[in-house]
């Protein structure tokens, strides 16, 4: 009785939040007391998840940390759920199965439509600190991917103890990579299986910096990759990139035929074209033309496109079969080309090209055109043919050919692509209202945003939205214009004709006037604690020139200094002069991605400080006669 | 050929039409077509009709036929379809008999596409809620649309209610057809800018087939019977032509009341012998409400086990004083979380919502009243729609219009408004959502009270002072004492505002070139319910400048002016009068004299609506400037928002002039 009561009190330890040390109490709002999560892989068939959470949570700003949340669609099976609450001291106070829980579908999912269904539970404690224990388990039918074992976690949160087990038939090739410093797993073998255990203790929590570099490239972490799979009745072997393409060749297999109406549609659109660059333009546009993106997302449809047949009669379709349609009608016309995997956001994630495995949540489309290559992001109806940017560009993709998955790098867009030259020419009248006639002329990434102004939102929300940007008082967008250009490097311009009353202030003796109507760059707060390295992920160079005229009668009474900045964080020049009641100012700006070391944040603080004072710098004139 | 003209001109639409689009359909022009319109609503009609029901009464079947034209890429949108069909235990809403087409015009033939049975997909979204997608094959640029469908619903409480204008797309034609058999008896209430073009009610005669369960007396158990009703009906028809999109505004209330609309609610019922009044006045239904279980019964039910709560965990003895009302509110606010601001009744029952912690705004505030009221305290719930559920109607008690309670205390002599559902709240103040005029009062009299705009004043103080340093710089403190609900604002931020976020937040958007100094902690503090922000920075002027300008309003926040647009077409509803004060005193640099500070402005929004008073004056070795911007009122027609945005322009431009020091 004795040594039952002792064993339950030494294992009640990690509900007792009173335990935890200062050490990882600092700065954190929650801490993970313990944390297990164990795959045991049968067999390339199936594989059992279980996962054991202990969190306490130390005050409201924790309370995300708090709640039970799991998922399941058509190839996970939850087969049990239970939360339990303790209090301060360790108590239990209440605990819930799965039949408690809400059962709901996505409701975050940007899919038209899908399988997923989300299963949660909170149980608003709220009474500071206390301790929830979360524990699952999930049968998969099929194995595609081992989550990723991450314990250093996120900014604000410490872990206690954290423990990832990975068991697998013994003759089962299991990969895994170690990054950022990550130990080496301890390997159990018995007769039929291996064992890989990790294990981490008390990780303190972090701060988040600006530009700090993605957490993905900062945390210890393991990844895994599996040899043989099976994923919705479909078999294949992800070690390497040839043989995982081959996994996507099988759910592709026959999803090519066109429909004869079709054929004959792109055999007649491209009848007159000699060069396969036109071709390939007139089938892109055919298809931007005809096809919308709508995704639907249901049981192995997540990976295997609706087959060519179906979009081309119902004309829409998600990515991949947008992508699959393209190649198809590609083929048609002769043209060799291939759905690609990528993944697609403007976040870059991290990707091993050493290490094949599903890094991707997007396709596309690649036609190689003999070493020109031509990529297609078939999912917009206004992209250029060719561009990527910042989407999908500077990154790896899977092609999906003949003969298996073949790794190759997108485009990357420096500076000299991504530019904005900007010309304005503005009166000011004897109230201060501005007049302004703005010319801008955008390229590659810098010209996204005025090109979903143009092709994506309506005038209302094109006005709403240049309203919010635009860093003037009182005013009025009069007219707005957008001409757009495809290219490889697409560029768009811009013309704006805007009034702002009042931007200069006129006083019986004086005008002031900012005369860097836009672009105006915002201070930094130092940090002399800086941790992380920093990073500057974008390139661009931009160019404003300035002329605005004033009410005769007026001379200079101060004018901002010339400023020339060209060091390894940036270039930055300004500069003013003052003519025949007109003010000039050129201003130019370039910046490149870089990464700088941690010690040089102070340095860099100081260039952008300097860049915002110049940008926000007043003229001041007086009036001529007194 | 005269036809035709008529037909392209007077641009109304028929069910009979559905099926038949034309070549000429594709050419339709409007003066509400233009450059960004992405798809057009050409038709759009919706009808309710009654049918008998098995359980003795009657469903409704909600037809809807619509034609819309996409015009562009951007409208391909308008061709998907999410229909949310609702359920209470056994009674489910019933959708059928859907026919979508897609017609385009290729090579001078209308060609059609039809929607497959395989491709409408049903999600379970939660327990009350499924819903039906589909999305037309075909569809591009140039396509025209039709749909139909039925819902068949035994929900009678408020029919399905009609927009005739689209929030993003014209409307051309817009029509809703009621038929109400004379045993049900509904209130319309129509709301909007713009005029009816039909506006129609008939009378009409109709037979219904009831089938209910006859309870027998012999062993033969219940058995089905079958009523046939005949009944004068009630025929409503409402059309209105060429109605814009609905633009959004800032400074809107809920733009469900702004909206083109007509809604109908159930007042009364009629079993062929007797009226039943289902709205019968406020008295009536407070009655109601106090008998209902998910209501006032388990407020005025014993409740013993409230003893143990309110004697142990909250501690209070048996005082009926302000203290102890305070602690019973603060333990049902800082126990509970609420999951649902639109549901005020009881969901579970009250012992669960404290075992749960968690419920709807009627789980947790009426058990604040419960516990109160178990205390002996005088107190009723009240009911109220929050500004976003929009406004609801002083003369007609219908509860679907209400979404939220609170709790009214009344202790000596005095009345405290109370809301535990809400977090941070202080004690007798009310989330500002809750102004939202009339709210009911549900006790014996059955008072009306008035929650407006105008009485919350939202007073906000900033004080900086700034003093010149020897080697040409300056040193200044800034001082902040944020308004009640912008302090509540930022408590409830969830991942917290914290001093250093706070700072260069500030340091980001200020003015000039000051620096805010890193090394400052506890910038932010609460002095009792408001926020106070305070810290020190420096500025730095040119090196022997001659001449030094100053902006004294060093948050560049207050230089843009809330009215953006130049027009306005509804209302402007602000959720607070405001009263804010500026103070800034810096000194003059030695060496220096005051060259021109702003001048003096003292001037009135219509009289008495408003006003700004701006004074900047040397005063010893110092410049003093004092601003100040109330507004009295909140509520603004669109007549008098040129005056609105002028005085705002105005205050704007006084705030962004200068102070000039000159070397003497």
């Amino acid at each position: 009785m004795a040594m039952l009561l002792y064993v339950s009190n030494a294992f009640a330890q990690e509900y007792v939040a009173l335990f935890i040390p200062d050490s990882l109490k600092k700065n954190a709002n929650a801490i993970v007391r313990e944390d297990v999560t164990k795959t045991v892989i049968h067999s390339n068939k199936s594989a059992t998840v279980y996962s054991k959470s202990i969190v306490t949570v130390l005050n409201e700003k924790g309370e995300r940390y708090a709640s039970c949340v799991q998922y399941y669609d058509k190839f996970r099976k939850i087969e049990r759920l239970n939360a339990t609450l303790y209090d301060a001291f360790g108590n239990k106070i209440r605990s819930a199965k799965k039949k408690d829980f809400s059962d709901e579908s996505y409701y975050y999912s940007s899919n038209f439509m899908d399988d997923i269904r989300l299963k949660s539970y909170n149980f608003y404690y709220r009474q500071y600190p206390y301790t929830i224990e979360f524990e699952y388990e999930i049968e998969t039918k099929g194995i595609y991917s081992v989550h990723p074992w991450q314990p250093f976690s996120e900014e604000n949160v410490a872990v206690q103890k954290s423990t990832c087990i990975v068991e697998v038939p013994k003759d089962y090739n299991l990969r895994f990579k170690l990054l950022n410093g990550m130990f080496s797993p301890t390997i159990v073998e018995s007769n039929d299986k291996k064992i890989f255990q990790w294990e981490a203790k008390n990780i303190l929590p972090f701060k988040e910096e600006i530009w700090q570099p993605s957490l993905d490239d900062i945390k210890p972490s393991v990844l895994f990759g599996l040899s043989e799979f099976e994923y919705g009745g479909y078999a294949g072997n992800m070690s390497t990139w040839e043989e995982f393409g081959k996994y996507f060749n099988q759910l592709y297999q026959g999803r090519d035929v066109l429909p004869a109406e079709t054929k004959a549609e792109i055999i007649k659109l491209t009848a007159g074209l000699t060069n396969t660059k036109d071709k390939i333009a007139a089938l892109y546009e055919y298809l931007q033309k005809n096809f919308h993106y709508i995704s639907i997302q249901l049981g192995i449809g997540g990976f295997q496109p609706f087959d060519a047949t179906f979009v081309a009669q119902k004309k829409y379709g998600d990515c991949k079969a947008l992508s699959n349609l393209m190649v198809s009608m590609l083929k048609e016309v002769g043209i060799p080309s291939y759905s690609a995997l990528i993944h697609g956001g403007r976040e870059k994630r991290p990707f091993y090209d050493d290490f094949p495995a599903d890094y991707f949540n997007h396709v596309i489309a690649c036609v190689p055109n003999n070493n020109d290559t031509i990529w297609l992001e078939c999912t917009s109806s206004n992209a250029s043919p060719g561009y990527l940017g910042s989407f999908t560009g500077n990154r790896y993709a899977l092609l999906l050919t003949e003969v298996g998955g073949k790794i190759v790098k997108t485009p990357t867009y420096t500076a000299k692509e991504n530019t904005q030259l900007r010309v304005v020419k503005a009166t000011v009248n004897e109230s201060g209202d501005l007049n302004a006639e703005v010319n801008t002329n955008y390229t590659g990434v810098l010209q996204e945003l005025p090109n979903s102004l143009f092709y994506e939102v309506n005038a209302d929300e094109r006005k709403k939205f240049l309203n919010s940007r635009l860093n003037l008082p009182t005013y009025t967008v009069n007219k707005i214009e957008y001409s757009p250009k495809k290219d490889k490097v697409p560029e768009i311009r811009e013309y704006l004709n805007l009034t702002a009353s009042h931007y200069a202030n006129i006083t019986s003796k004086r005008l002031f006037i900012v005369p860097n109507l836009f672009n105006r760059t915002s201070a930094l707060m130092e940090d002399t604690a800086r941790k992380f390295d920093i990073v500057f992920n974008d390139s661009y160079s931009e160019t404003d020139s300035i002329s605005i005229t004033i009410p005769p009668g007026y001379k200079v009474e101060a004018m901002p200094q010339p400023l020339v900045l060209n060091n390894k964080y940036g270039r930055y020049q300004i500069q003013y002069t003052f003519s025949n009641n007109t003010i000039q100012l050129y201003r130019s700006r370039e910046q490149s991605a870089g990464i700088f070391p941690s010690g040089e944040y102070g340095k860099i603080v100081e260039f952008f400080t300097a860049i915002k004072n110049a940008d926000n710098a007043k003229l001041v004139f007086i009036k001529e006669s007194q | 050929m005269l036809s035709l003209i008529t037909k392209v001109f007077s641009q109304s639409y028929s069910i009979s039409d559905f099926g038949n689009v034309s070549k000429e359909a594709f050419s339709i022009q409007s003066p509400l077509i233009n450059e960004s319109t992405d798809a057009v609503i050409m038709g759009d009609i919706g009808s309710v009709t009654f049918k008998g029901n098995n359980s003795g009464w009657f469903s409704y079947v909600y037809k809807r036929y619509c034609r819309i034209k996409v015009c562009n890429n951007k409208g391909i949108s308008a061709a998907s379809f999410s229909i949310v069909l609702y359920r209470e235990g056994k009674d489910v809403e019933e959708f059928d008999n859907l026919k979508a087409y897609t017609y385009n015009l290729e090579n001078g033939e209308v060609k059609e596409t039809k929607l497959e049975k395989r491709d409408i997909y049903t999600e379970q979204y939660d327990k009350e809620h499924t819903i039906k997608k589909f999305t037309l094959p075909n569809v591009k640029e140039g396509s025209i649309i039709e749909v139909c469908y039925t819902v068949t619903s035994d929900f009678l409480f408020n029919l399905p209610s009609w927009e005739f204008q689209h929030e993003k797309y014209p409307t051309l034609w817009s029509e809703y057809n009621v038929v109400i058999p004379s045993l049900l008896s509904y209130m319309t209430v129509t709301q909007g800018l713009h005029a009816f073009c039909v506006d129609q009610i008939k009378d009409g005669f109709q037979t219904y087939s009831v089938r209910r369960k006859e309870v027998t007396s012999d062993l033969t158990g219940p058995r089905d019977e079958l009523l046939t009703v005949s009944s004068p009906t009630l025929n409503k028809r409402w059309a209105k032509k060429n109605v814009p999109p609905f633009k959004m505004e800032s400074f809107i209330a809920s733009p469900k009341n702004d909206i083109d609309k007509v809604y109908l609610q159930l007042y009364e019922t009629y079993d062929g012998t007797q009226k039943h009044p289902v709205a019968k006045g406020w008295s009536n239904v407070t009655a109601e409400l106090m008998k209902r279980t998910d209501f006032g019964v388990p407020i005025l039910q014993e409740n013993a086990w409230m003893d143990k709560i309110l004697r142990n965990d909250i501690g209070v003895g048996e005082n009926m004083d302000i203290e102890t009302a305070k602690k019973i509110y603060r333990y049902v606010q800082t126990n509970t979380t609420c999951t649902s601001f639109y549901k005020k009744y009881i969901t579970t029952n009250l012992k669960d919502v404290l075992k749960n912690r968690s419920g709807s705004v009627g789980d947790i505030n009426l058990l604040l009243i419960a516990l109160l009221h178990h205390q002996n305290f005088k107190v009723y719930p009240v009911l109220l729609s929050t500004r976003e559920y929009g406004r609801n109607f002083p003369n007609y008690p219908f509860l679907e219009m209400l979404n939220y309670v609170i709790c009214v205390l009344e202790l000596e002599g005095k009345k405290y408004y109370l809301d535990a559902a809400a977090a941070n709240l202080s004690f007798g103040t009310l989330p500002l959502n809750c102004y939202n005029g009339h709210a009911r009062v549900i006790n014996n009299d059955t008072t009306a009270v008035y929650f407006s705009t105008d009485s919350v004043r939202e007073e906000d103080f900033t004080k900086v002072m700034i003093t010149p340093n020897k080697d040409g710089t300056f040193s200044g403190h800034y001082h902040h004492l944020f308004s009640y609900y912008s302090s509540l604002d930022i408590i409830n931020k969830e991942s917290g505002f914290t001093n250093s976020s706070f700072l260069s937040s500030f340091q980001q958007r200020s003015n000039g070139g000051i620096q805010i100094l890193s090394t400052q902690s506890d910038t932010l503090q609460m002095i009792g319910n408001r926020q106070m922000f305070d810290f020190d920075f420096t500025a730095t002027v040119k090196e022997q400048a001659d001449i030094i300008y100053w902006t004294p309003y060093l948050d560049a926040a207050l230089f843009n002016n809330p009215f953006k647009s130049a027009e306005r077409l509804y209302d402007v509803e602000m959720p607070f009068a405001v009263n804010t004060a500026y103070q800034l005193e810096i000194g003059i640099p030695p060496k220096y004299k005051v060259e021109e500070v702003p001048v003096a402005l003292e001037m009135t929004l219509n009289v008495t609506d408003g006003n700004f008073d701006y004074a900047a004056y040397v005063e010893g070795n110092k410049v003093i400037v004092q601003c100040k911007l109330e507004l009295r009122r909140t509520t603004f027609a669109p007549s008098d928002y040129v005056n609105l945005r002028e005085f705002y322009a105005n205050v704007v431009k006084k705030v962004s002039e200068q102070i000039v020091f000159k070397k003497m």
